[in-house]
């Protein structure tokens, strides 16, 4: 029996085929700090449960611990925001949060939520390779674009700009 | 107080679950760290309700709940599934699984107390005689398969009559490996509840479930000969003997029929999920307002292919479906062959969906 640590947090990580629920140690670090970061292209989960989008019932695999190869991965989410923003966006900058509605495609997923961003927001800065590898997104929901009746809806995602196609901007 | 099992691979969830079950709930909970171990000991010591965790190693919580339901000694117990995932594609899939609700964590301690309670509150066969009627304007959505197979479930629980009230040779007797010899045509010229008590035992017929049937004309008969009267004397009779009366009613709103819905403890109204279905399950419920709070609402998709999205149909019918059941191939195929699910498939779809409808239908 698991004496479960309370710091271990619960999120959903996707890629194109897979949604994997895990918990991740949220003691010193947001799962936006462990994703933005450039230091490692790896990131360790606990308790994972990995299920084909299309068959949310059915479990195919379950790990202790699971490795993520972050440029492969599609796009995170978690249920409260806060365990997904990183330290400086929690805090934010003088000029504020700006929030932009945005629809994203991604493989196999359609993302509809808010950009949230310090300052003016520039889509060519925002999407540039030279930037983060990130972008973060606020009241996400998700939906399985060969199966419009499964969606996945989180107060904060994760994104993966180099897995986004298209990105619609309103009033921009 | 009843007895609840958890089972969680958490221990700080078990012990917080247990602590809300047993100061608030004034429950008995016994734990089990895992899904196997868990499942093992719901079948030994077979408590009232389970609250089952999903992400647990060995055997996930879907799992668990599955194979409960396929025990017949756990079939019908009540079972929550708990989980951090909190989707509402899991809620969808722990009914699915089977179980009668859904809850995601982190947990509310009223939340909590108030779903078991109602849990708790659902498979009791009730005392007085239930009428059951499977009921669609629409020809072609599978409710006389539905009404077989609900009441195959329901005589596992107690004493089951199946009527097919077809006046166009019905097919629940073949669908049962049965022949028609006997029909409720041959009951049309008695009109004392006397005479029908007389004959009524001789003219159901009896499948190797136990279940009775009283089968439809094998040749068709002119609906006016049923009238409203014989049938109220045929149900005083039935309901002396028997605890479930299932009804596969005609596609007809006729005087028989209206009978029928005003003495149903509940209605199951079936659906297609075809645009023509669901124009006639509308005009349907627009007719049956006035038993509205007596409709189960059942979504049978019999077609394969991509369907409307739930939501969709909700919206198109302003009512929450009460169960969906999903196209399954190889039901169709042992129905061809006059095999019913019930015995034949006991985990397919149709049939973990139906045990659901049970629950429902016997929900105080």
């Amino acid at each position: 029996m698991q004496n479960q640590n309370r710091s271990q947090t619960p999120a959903e990580f996707f890629s194109q085929s897979y949604r994997l629920s895990c918990t991740f140690d949220a003691r010193r670090q947001s799962l936006g700090d462990l994703l933005y970061t450039t230091t490692s292209n790896y990131l360790m989960v606990s308790n994972a449960y990995i299920s084909p989008i299309n068959h949310p019932s059915r479990i195919s695999a379950d790990y202790p611990s699971i490795l993520i190869v972050k440029e492969r991965l599609t796009f995170a989410l978690t249920a409260y925001k806060d365990d997904a923003l990183r330290r400086d966006q929690k805090y934010g900058s003088y000029l504020g949060p700006q929030l932009t509605a945005v629809f994203i495609t991604l493989p196999h997923f359609e993302i509809t939520g808010d950009l949230r961003l310090p300052g003016r927001f520039d889509p060519r800065i925002l999407l540039s390779s030279q930037t983060e590898g990130f972008i973060t997104l606020l009241n996400v929901t998700a939906q399985v674009a060969s199966n419009p009746e499964i969606t996945y809806r989180g107060e904060a995602s994760i994104v993966n700009k180099s897995q986004i196609s298209f990105m619609g901007l309103a009033d921009h | 107080m009843a007895r609840i099992l958890i089972i969680d691979d958490s221990y700080d969830m078990l012990e917080l679950l247990k602590a809300i079950l047993v100061q608030d709930g004034k429950h008995q909970v016994s734990l089990s760290p895992n899904g196997k171990d868990g499942l093992a000991q719901a079948l030994k010591e077979h408590p009232d309700l389970a609250i089952v965790d999903v992400m647990m190693p060995e055997m996930n919580g879907y799992e668990v709940v599955r194979r409960l339901r396929a025990e017949p000694s756990t079939a019908n117990m009540g079972i929550i599934i708990l989980t951090a995932r909190g989707q509402a594609v899991d809620k969808t899939a722990a009914l699915e699984a089977g179980a009668d609700h859904y809850m995601s964590k982190p947990v509310d301690a009223q939340e909590l107390i108030d779903t078991v309670t109602n849990t708790l509150n659902v498979p009791q066969v009730p005392t007085e005689s239930a009428i059951y009627p499977v009921f669609s304007l629409r020809g072609g959505v599978g409710a006389t398969t539905l009404a077989v197979n609900l009441a195959l479930l329901l005589q596992q629980l107690s004493t089951t009559v199946l009527i097919d009230l077809s006046p166009n040779s019905g097919h629940c007797a073949p669908y049962l490996g049965l022949r028609p010899q006997y029909h409720w045509g041959m009951l049309i010229q008695e009109n004392t509840a006397k005479n029908i008590d007389s004959s009524i035992g001789s003219l159901t017929l009896k499948h190797s479930s136990g279940l009775r049937l009283l089968a439809a004309p094998p040749t068709p008969t002119p609906v006016e000969q049923l009238t409203s009267g014989g049938t109220e004397l045929l149900l005083t009779v039935l309901q002396r003997y028997l605890r479930f009366i299932v009804v596969d009613m005609p596609p007809v709103i006729n005087t028989v029929s209206t009978l029928l819905l005003e003495k149903a403890s509940k209605v199951i109204l079936v659906s297609g999920s075809d645009s023509p279905s669901l124009q006639t399950t509308l005009h349907t419920l627009k007719a049956l307002q006035e038993h509205r709070d007596k409709l189960v609402l059942v979504l049978n998709n019999v077609a394969p292919g991509r369907q409307l999205p739930l939501a969709a149909v909700q919206r198109a019918l302003h009512m929450p479906v009460t169960v969906q059941i999903p196209y399954h191939a190889p039901e169709v195929a042992t129905k061809q062959a006059g095999a019913p699910a019930v015995p034949s498939q006991p985990k397919s779809p149709v049939v973990v969906n139906l045990q659901r409808v049970v629950r429902i239908l016997l929900h105080k």
